[in-house]
């Protein structure tokens, strides 16, 4: 009984110090953050004033910002930049997963695969300068454009209309390797037996992809939605270096305003709260993917 | 300190020397003894130990001190030199200078700033962005208050720097920085050899909108990639100092309307008239559109030193310019002042009301070594910094002689023209404005170049623009 | 992906041919930036924005690379190679810090009993939805008042705590037969040498999949750099690049040549190791 009663002890000593590092990591680096940032957003902060010399306002901060052009741009474009870039990437990836599994051999599929990966790997500010480079007054893109026809193609990025159409293609851009990798995945899965049973229910290739393929791509298709949602909600980088918000603020950002306005004008209180509607917004996504993946498994 | 060594590569700095050491009587009371080895070379290396009071010696005993010194400039252009020179001269003093060079730009800037707010080892720094910065700065308390340490040293700005050059960086009558560099936003560079092809005359005395226009008109030929343009705006880098002139006649009063700073001044007529002059430019072709600008991210001498446009603001670029090695041209550039809405104002080029200086140096208050950092700053100003002439930045002391300063700037034969550059730095200095700021500067620039950027790509006409301008700002006023 | 034959690959070749060459064409479409970038940087600068494009340099130059490495120009204080020692230094503290400390919290979640267990692993799991740019302010914040800005300390250390990747470590270890656990500890070995001699083989795969996911993760990095990073002695490739490109300005071949350094050999690292890094991508995500 003794025995048995310290080697828990010890189990529990053990576990401790296995868990040590990272519980460490988890209290001083995202609990103790999240309190205070939440407690910062409840303030006036501003970092000139020095650590300490805040004055609790209430939800002023989370009124405010309703009526500050910035913080409604920002979250307005980063609304648009996920509905367009989230669904659009996600269709592209699944065509083109789908043709690959239906119409390559696996060796041509793994390179068709690897080389369309290639952008994601590429840090964001390569991949905003190339595309700046495609996108100015005598760059490759902007000539196909006039080649295709456009006559007069805009500045893209100096443009209020295409400015953030430009930095969403840019993105889709940069995913779609991923996204075509995890359909692959997904679709290496689903049983051959069902591709069966419908073709002997004399059903074609379109209706064999509409039936059988996508709806067992569903959990699939739902990772890849909550990960993009929540990756587009963060979307930074292409903004800072191809757009810096502009041209006005048909470009901010999100976590762009939250940069600017913690470091730029030092309103720590007024960043946090922006930062604590991003984590609303993230926290809803996530509860909903909770949800949905414990009811699918039930 | 016993002995005053002065020894300048070139007579320019010998001579500023000599002027110069007079200043420096609050030091303690030394006797001065000047020696000069003139027309050495061509390569300017100045020393003096001038600034460098009794406090540094007697500081550190055996121990040597390395002062962290942060810049925009990159190295090569004068400031390893400069700190070549300090180090040597100091190394009996244990005191050792490092540089550091930062960009410059927003990203930059904000790296600068939370590594100073985050008592960084940074002792002197090196800021731009005019006074808008320098309060941010104040107000994080990164930028120490010299006015004492000055005193003690003996060192009158006014006197020494210029009142119009020193006033418009004060705030609550004290000196967070020192002005080093003569900048003077009023003025703009041209392309000679384009003015004298087309058969106009370069305007050192100065033009109205109107006459500038017609020229930049005339300035303007060719067609798609080879076209080349009247007028650069160099806005794209973020519209600021370029844009400088159009509220300059407003004096003090350009952003703010009132001396407290409680709402601002952008519906004023002027400021309408400078951006409309921009967006006809832009509208008749005549300079190179905004859009182009921004989306290719052009620079400087992409554009006026490949001899793509005529003329260009952006005064700071003198430094570029005189780079002949990374930026070959073989044109000669003149220094111009702005145009002014009309015939009524071409008296005011009479003085100087436009903003005069840059690279303010500051301190940081958090530095372990306040009094040495303070004599490096005196000793920078008044002739430690002098290898950076050469290289294109204007000592702003008037110890330095000007002419011998032009001379050090024009040495490279037809760079610059010499008699712009007289003109340039003949503005009297007397007539100085105080420049009204306020803790949310930086947030009503933001505003002001938003809406600007929507007026010159045409989402609005110019009254909304400015009534906009004003609009916004003065919330943002109103808010805190 | 294990699949000797499509299901619809048997019928007719012709579509095979057909959807074969457009796939590919398009795959070249999505390569067709770095491709011209690659080219771009061994142009001189007038050749750049010629079109149609010269996808074989006419005049072919390696004054870009020469220019960006600083070989015979001045220096002009961003220093691609220093850059890269910090990118290669910081990425593998990081990445050995997040992957240790998420292989010991994952084996103590999945194999040791202890109080309290099920509500530790619940909060671990609600912090996976903390963003990391919701704790930059209070961790900036603190460590400015600790003077640890403008270190590569303040970017490698908040990365102790990485909750998905103890999710994943938990995962794998919790596969791994309870059966071998206990055969060690009868022949006496501790829970570490049990831990690291036994079972960190077991899940070797995983642990290479998190390493080089991690690992691509940090060397990507760039908000957190450019906020805690000031010195350009210590910034990290994309925060160097980041400067490089706003000097520069439209020099496109310039740019092109820092581009392609910065890009090449992560490239390169790809394509001789993609087993791991497919295998790091997918895990956890079919699932669902």
């Amino acid at each position: 009984m003794s025995g048995k009663k310290k080697k828990a002890v010890r189990e529990q000593l053990t576990a401790t110090v296995f868990l040590l590092p990272s519980l460490i990591g988890l209290v001083l680096f995202s609990l103790i953050p999240l309190v205070f940032s939440l407690f910062i957003s409840l303030t006036d902060w501003n970092f000139l004033n020095g650590m300490g010399s805040w004055n609790f306002i209430g939800l002023e901060n989370f009124l405010d910002m309703w009526t500050d052009e910035w913080f409604l741009a920002s979250l307005k474009n980063t609304f648009i930049y996920t509905i367009v870039v989230v669904p659009i990437g996600l269709f592209l990836a699944l065509i083109i997963a789908a043709l690959i599994d239906s119409f390559i051999s696996d060796r041509l599929a793994n390179v068709l695969r690897v080389t369309m990966y290639m952008p994601k790997i590429c840090n964001i500010v390569a991949s905003a300068a190339i595309w700046i480079m495609l996108y100015s007054t005598y760059g490759p893109f902007t000539q196909l454009m006039r080649l295709l026809g456009w006559e007069n193609p805009p500045h893209f990025l100096a443009s209020y209309t295409w400015a953030l159409p430009a930095i969403m293609l840019m993105s889709i851009w940069s995913g779609l390797g991923y996204h075509v990798f995890i359909y692959s995945a997904g679709m290496a899965g689903i049983s051959r037996d069902l591709y069966e049973a419908a073709e002997l229910d004399g059903a074609g290739a379109i209706q064999k992809f509409w039936y059988v393929t996508i709806p067992q791509l569903r959990p699939t298709t739902f990772f890849l939605m909550i990960t993009g949602i929540i990756g587009s909600f963060k979307v930074f980088g292409s903004v800072n270096v191809m757009t810096q918000g502009g041209p006005g603020h048909s470009t901010y950002t999100l976590v762009y305003y939250i940069y600017k306005s913690a470091f730029s004008y030092y309103n720590m209180g007024y960043a946090s709260a922006v930062a604590v509607i991003l984590f609303l917004i993230l926290l809803v996504v996530t509860l909903v993917q909770w949800k949905h993946n414990n009811g699918s498994s039930d | 300190m016993r002995k005053n060594l002065v020894r300048a590569g070139s007579a320019v700095l010998a001579a500023a020397m000599l002027t110069g050491l007079t200043a420096c009587g609050g030091s303690g009371g030394s006797s001065t003894t000047a020696t000069t080895k003139a027309g050495a070379a061509s390569s300017s290396t100045a020393t003096t130990m001038a600034a460098a009071g009794k406090t540094a010696a007697a500081k550190n005993n055996g121990e040597t001190i390395t002062l962290n010194l942060w810049g925009g400039i990159p190295g090569e252009y004068g400031y390893d030199e400069m700190v070549e020179n300090f180090n040597k001269e100091f190394k009996d003093k244990g005191i050792q200078m490092e540089y550091t060079r930062y960009k410059n730009d927003s990203d930059g800037n904000l790296q600068l700033d939370t590594y100073l707010s985050s008592g960084g080892s940074i002792d002197i720094y090196m800021g731009y962005g005019g006074i808008s910065r320098l309060k941010t700065r104040v107000e994080a308390g990164t930028a120490l208050d010299m006015t004492d340490y000055l005193k003690a040293r003996g060192f009158d700005p006014v006197g020494e720097l210029g009142a119009t050059n020193v006033t418009g960086y004060q705030i609550d009558d004290k000196y967070y920085a020192l002005p080093t560099k003569y900048e003077n936003k009023g003025w703009m560079v041209i392309n000679e050899d384009l003015f004298k092809e087309a058969g106009i005359e370069i305007p050192l005395k100065g033009w109205t909108y109107e006459e500038f226009r017609e020229d930049a008109k005339k300035l303007t030929k060719g067609d798609g990639q080879d076209k080349i343009w009247g007028m650069y705006w160099n806005l794209g880098s973020g519209i600021g100092d370029s844009i400088e002139f159009v509220g300059a006649p407003l004096k003090q009063y350009k952003t703010y309307s009132n001396d407290e700073g409680t709402s601002t001044n952008f519906d004023n007529e002027l400021w309408k008239k400078g951006l409309q002059l921009i967006k006809d430019t832009y509208d008749d072709g005549s300079a190179m559109s905004y859009e182009t600008e921004t989306a290719d991210n052009v620079t400087f001498d992409q554009v006026f030193l490949e001899g793509k446009a005529a003329m260009s603001a952006g005064i700071y670029n003198l430094r570029i310019i005189n780079d002949l090695d990374t930026y070959p041209h073989d044109f000669t550039t003149a220094i111009v002042p702005f145009p002014v809405p009309d015939e009524s104002y071409m008296n005011e080029y009479d003085y100087s009301y436009r903003p005069g200086a840059g690279d303010l140096i500051c301190v940081n208050p958090k530095s372990e070594h306040i009094e040495e950092a303070m004599d490096f700053v005196l000793w920078y100003i008044k002739g430690g910094m002098a290898p950076l002439a050469s290289s294109g930045r204007i000592p702003l002391w008037k110890g330095f002689d000007a002419d011998l300063v032009t001379k050090a700037l024009c040495a490279k034969e037809g760079v610059f023209d010499p008699e712009s550059v007289k003109a340039y730095m003949a503005v009297d200095g007397t007539k100085a404005v105080k420049t009204i700021s306020t803790k949310n500067d930086s947030k009503i620039n933001d505003v002001k170049k938003e809406e600007e950027q929507a007026f010159l790509l045409g989402q609005e006409d110019v009254d909304t623009c400015c009534s906009n301008m004003k609009t916004r700002a003065d919330a943002i006023l109103a808010g805190e | 992906m294990a699949k000797e034959q499509s299901k619809l690959k048997k019928k007719s070749p012709v579509p095979k041919i057909v959807w074969s060459i457009l796939l590919i064409l398009f795959a070249l479409l999505m390569i067709t930036p770095f491709l011209w970038m690659l080219s771009s940087s061994f142009k001189l600068e007038r050749d750049v924005m010629k079109f149609p494009i010269e996808w074989i340099p006419s005049n072919p130059v390696l004054n870009n690379y020469k220019t960006v490495l600083h070989i015979g120009v001045k220096s002009k204080n961003y220093h691609f190679l220093l850059a890269y020692a910090n990118s290669i230094k910081v990425s593998i503290l990081a990445t050995l810090t997040s992957v240790l400390s998420a292989m010991l919290a994952g084996y103590a979640f999945a194999k040791l009993k202890f109080k309290g267990s099920n509500v530790l692993f619940i909060i671990y799991l609600m912090q996976m939805m903390v963003p990391s740019q919701l704790t930059l302010i209070p961790r900036f914040v603190a460590f400015s008042e600790l003077g640890l800005v403008n270190t590569h300390f303040s970017i490698i250390a908040p990365k102790i705590i990485s909750v998905s990747a103890t999710f994943m470590m938990r995962q794998a270890f919790m596969a791994v037969p309870e059966e071998l656990r206990e055969s060690a500890k009868m022949d006496g070995a501790g829970e570490w040498k049990t831990c690291w001699r036994i079972m960190v083989p077991q899940i070797r795969p995983t642990i290479g999949a998190m390493t080089t996911v991690a690992f691509l993760d940090n060397w990507n990095s760039y908000l957190d750099p450019l906020v805690f990073l000031s010195d350009w002695r210590l910034m990290t490739l994309p925060i160097a690049l980041n400067q490089f490109v706003s000097e520069e300005g439209s020099k496109y071949g310039l740019i092109s040549a820092a581009c392609c350094l910065t890009v090449i050999p992560v490239f390169i690292v790809f394509l001789v190791g993609q087993k791991f890094f497919i295998k790091g991508l997918t895990v956890g995500a079919v699932k669902g």
